[in-house]
């Protein structure tokens, strides 16, 4: 029995062991300048990895659920896992050439943990996994040691994190008193008819862990903070892939183990998407620096992801999940290759390089909500799903604050191009790699519309084991 | 053949996208024949168009998540003609005018054109409302790159964020409407019944986005700002085109879908209108701008349409589609008449001109012809569609009749007296030199909105003929 559980988690298994050879090959030849000609590809070497444990995981074809059900496996958590490893592929090639060796072993790392996270059943692995991830984020977020700012968002992070996994791990420890048991489908099973006691406490706290991790309202403080301070390429990586191991877990806590407490999560979830919403349309009004408006307009899109959870429409939120992952690509393309920290620079873009101001202006649209572009479909899903519930105050809310948050995305065009600058701006070149991720993502969210199918059915395959289970 | 009309400007932008920007000429010249083929596809449309036919002719089906229907009817034809036909007449007016950007200019009318004659033939809600909304990114650039002062970007924010607001409240009546009957197919929800009180929530909330197009006076702010400040050819897409979309929605959308709401509504939208009519008007008088002139003027004309499209009868109705046809080609060519008095002198305030009828001859008659349009000159096409559309609501509420007639009174005035303060007096030598009448290019756009304008004036049945058997089907 047990000797088929490496056949399950091969790929996984390859990605620790090469993450490890990775540490090994760093402390034998050492990873302070100057480096050795071993060492030195390292972004190479961890581009190579996760591309080859890609491969292994698309052409894996044996599911199953392994050491003792803590991991299973399956047709969705096959999928989930390769764009988990495509988020860490784009931020890797988005990492510029500079960065130090570790930061490319901690994308690994993390990578593993977030792997595992989207495979977990079992509150321990689900615990364990997600610090494995959250450890190397706070040292990727502090991971500019000269700089105060990184350093400060690092400890930010650091300080806020632990007191979430503390709220966490207490949730943990409340359901296992109330159910005496850590698998979370013992939860189901054990609350289906009624409710133990001390359930529900451990449940919302819980929520308030995982809330931490997605930066929903109302524990969304960090998020600006840390997104500012930390470097681009590592903001890029927070705001691309922790999400969909978070949200993989949330939505198949929600699905099985809490489905028969609805009445008590759904509204703390309408709280927390009405309120992300607000806090996304409003904190980023007055906002002038790049980081953070984009900071906060990630808080907005998880409230609209969290909308979609909340009616349970798994779908939608992953739906609108994945066409928020191909925009901030393109976001990040964008800003990491100008190395832009305020709006008021861009001024000028629009005269200097005009094609690439008019691409990235369609981007914000996109991210507004205008249709036909892509952004406007997972808008449209997810109030297509407030409406279905009967929950039209907050579908208008949604609706309004998507109107608000286009007056910031309208601001970034208006610099780009109406702004009168009086030096003149000198055409600026970016990175050939920076250009096809910028364009492939681009020509993505132009053109979904006519054939928008793929998506969809993406979004259906994830949430199909758990749904057609229920 | 629709989708070749919507396929066809997509295939001028790929050409453009491979020309070099700095071969300007050539890129007006692809534009130019692009929008030329279009608008000879969308005559022969009209050519084939069957007018005995009930229901929507050249349907075609694409399939996406579910099959989409594409089809005209005698409503929506000539609104594809007059999209098609402005967008070819603004790339030769402002020929010589844009000079920056040109291959983007050029490309941003080419989309809206496809994006237009979609809106008006595209048979389903949530497709109608995805193309009346990505009319606004082009529009949008349009004024803020190719706008003039440095209010634009104010202008071109109100643009966006009036008529953003207003049709997500579309949105959600649609999502609603797909929600409890399961499709957005606009031929099976002609069939559909609603309750009364369902009726008069969808229809309000139809009612917020158009309105805001419209625009009806409390939600007209953003329009005088948006034509100050854009471009002559968006200025005259925006009046000629733009502003229909709202007068279509209603007709196609609000009036058959809810018939008991817009039954309910037609005291409210008669005392809008009224108050559009006579308020605009009389503020017109007060502008010092001419693009501000002209744009409230149209305010003005638009309420006529709103009166006419509730009064509930085929006059009325017939009446207010003339109006929206003869606007097109009468506010497009005032504010074409602004843009040739704006590329020579740089201003568009009134009281730089003066006299202009000594040293521009041919500008003044052009200028004062469409001057008389404007304010409803019999013969003219204005004056068929006012007409129309009072004698509807003459038959449907003497009282309104009576109030709206004052404004045919207004708009004698404020066009008059334009005309007054612009073309006659002592020429301002102080302040303008260099005087030079209308060049050939210039003539040569003037002359078909001449035309239309006298042809349907003299002789409207030509334009009647389609759209009688659409009219009747709605009223009945």
């Amino acid at each position: 029995m047990f000797i088929n559980d490496w056949k399950v988690v091969g790929p996984e298994l390859f990605l620790g062991i090469a993450v490890q050879l990775l540490v090994v090959l760093g402390v034998w030849y050492g990873s302070r300048p100057p480096y050795s000609v071993l060492v030195r590809p390292i972004q190479a070497l961890s581009i190579l990895t996760i591309g080859l444990t890609l491969w292994l995981i698309l052409r894996g074809d044996i599911f199953g659920g392994v050491w003792n059900e803590s991991f299973s496996f399956n047709e969705s958590t096959r999928l989930l896992h390769a764009w988990i490893l495509v988020g860490c592929l784009v931020a890797l090639a988005l990492a510029n050439h500079k960065t130090v060796y570790e930061n490319s072993l901690f994308i690994l790392f993390s990578s593993l943990g977030m792997i595992g996270l989207a495979a977990s059943q079992d509150f321990l692995a689900f615990y364990l996994t997600l610090e494995l991830q959250s450890f190397c984020f706070y040292i990727l977020a502090a991971s500019r040691r000269t700089s105060q700012y990184s350093t400060e968002s690092g400890l930010k992070y650091f300080i806020l994190g632990a007191i979430a996994s503390g709220f966490l791990l207490f949730g943990g420890s409340l359901l296992y008193g109330a159910t005496g048991s850590l698998c979370f489908s013992d939860w189901m099973l054990l609350s289906m008819v009624e409710q133990p006691m001390f359930f529900g406490l451990g449940m919302v706290f819980l929520f308030v862990g995982l809330l931490f991790k997605l930066s929903a309202f109302p524990f969304h403080v960090w998020t600006p903070d840390v997104y500012e301070g930390a470097p681009t390429f590592v903001t890029a990586f927070f705001a691309l892939v922790p999400k969909i191991g978070v949200l993989a877990l949330l939505f198949q806590l929600l699905a099985t183990s809490f489905y028969s407490s609805i009445e008590q999560w759904q509204p703390l979830l309408v709280t927390a998407a009405v309120g992300s919403m607000l806090i996304g349309a409003l904190g980023a009004l007055g906002q002038q620096r790049l980081k953070r408006l984009f900071a906060y307009s990630t808080i907005a899109h998880v409230g609209f992801i969290l909308l979609g959870l909340a009616t349970t429409t798994w779908d939608a939120s992953f739906f609108y999940l994945a066409l928020y992952f191909v925009m901030t690509i393109a976001t990040f393309a964008f800003l990491l290759s100008f190395g832009y920290r305020n709006v008021n620079e861009l001024a000028g873009i629009g005269r200097s390089n005009p094609v690439l101001g008019i691409s990235f202006a369609l981007l914000l649209f996109s991210m507004a909500g205008v249709p036909p572009l892509a952004g406007f479909f997972g808008k449209y899903i997810v109030f297509q799903s407030a409406v279905a519930s009967q929950m039209y105050a907050v579908a208008l809310v949604a609706v309004v604050t998507s109107v608000m948050g286009g007056v910031y995305y309208l601001r970034i065009i208006k610099t780009m191009f109406f702004a009168k600058t009086d030096e003149i701006t000198m055409p600026v070149t970016i990175s050939p790699l920076a250009t096809y991720l910028f364009a492939a993502s681009l020509a993505f969210l132009i053109f979904f519309w006519l054939y928008p199918m793929p998506v969809y059915v993406f979004a259906e395959t994830l949430v199909n084991p758990i749904s057609n289970w229920i | 053949m629709l989708s070749n009309l919507i396929l066809l400007p997509w295939l001028g932008i790929i050409v453009l996208a491979f020309v070099p920007s700095r071969n300007t000429d050539l890129i007006r010249k692809i534009g130019a024949a692009t929008a030329a083929l279009c608008f000879v596809l969308s005559l022969w449309l009209w050519v084939l168009f069957d007018n005995q036919a009930v229901g929507f002719q050249f349907v075609e089906v694409k399939t996406w998540v579910f099959p989409v229907y594409f089809g005209i009817d005698g409503i929506s034809l000539f609104f594809v003609l007059l999209t098609t036909f402005l967008i070819l007449l603004c790339i030769i007016a402002t020929w010589e005018s844009i000079q920056t950007h040109v291959k983007a200019y050029m490309m941003a009318f080419l989309m809206m054109s496809s994006f237009l004659v979609c809106v008006f033939t595209v048979l389903d809600l949530l497709f109608f409302y995805i193309f009346f909304e990505s009319v606004l990114i082009p529009m949008f650039l349009m004024i803020g790159i190719w706008g003039s002062r440095a209010r634009k970007g104010r202008a071109a924010y109100l643009f966006f964020f009036y008529t953003l607001l207003g049709s997500l409240f579309m949105l959600l009546a649609i999502l609603t409407i797909a929600f409890e009957t399961g499709t957005t197919d606009y031929q099976v929800l002609l069939t559909t019944t609603w309750s009364e009180s369902r009726q008069i929530f969808l229809w309000l909330a139809f009612f917020a986005s158009f309105a805001v197009k419209v625009p009806m006076v409390p939600f007209h702010i953003w329009l005088p700002e948006a034509h100050v400040e854009a471009p002559t050819a968006g200025s005259v897409m925006l009046a000629g085109v733009l502003l229909k979309l709202g007068t279509y929605g209603f007709i196609r959308f609000s009036i058959p879908l809810f018939p008991e709401a817009t039954a309910y509504f037609t005291p409210f939208m008669f005392t809008m209108s009224i108050v559009a009519i006579v308020y605009t008007s009389l503020t017109t008088l007060r502008q010092g701008d001419l693009k501000k002139i002209i744009a409230y003027s149209s305010v003005a004309h638009m309420g006529f349409v709103t009166l006419g499209l509730f009064t509930g009868n085929v006059v009325g109705l017939e009446g207010a589609m003339m109006i929206m046809l003869s606007h097109g080609w009468v506010s497009s060519a005032l504010f074409l008449c602004v843009g040739v008095l704006y590329d020579r002198y740089h201003t568009r305030l009134v009281k730089y001109y003066q006299g202009l009828t000594q040293a521009m001859p041919l500008f003044a008659i052009v200028f004062t012809f469409f001057s008389m349009a404007n304010l409803g000159f019999p013969g003219t096409s204005s004056f068929a569609g006012e007409f129309m559309s009072l004698a509807g609501a003459f038959e449907a509420n003497v009282t309104v009749a009576i109030l709206a007639a004052i404004g045919t009174v207004l708009g004698a005035a404020y066009s008059v007296w334009l005309c007054n303060r612009v073309l006659f007096g002592p020429l301002q030598t102080e302040v303008l030199s260099g005087y030079s009448d209308l060049v050939r290019r210039e003539a040569a756009v003037f002359a078909p909105l001449i035309f239309m304008t006298l042809w349907m004036g003299i002789y409207p049945e030509v334009f009647l003929q389609p759209i009688h058997l659409s009219i009747l089907y709605l009223c009945a």
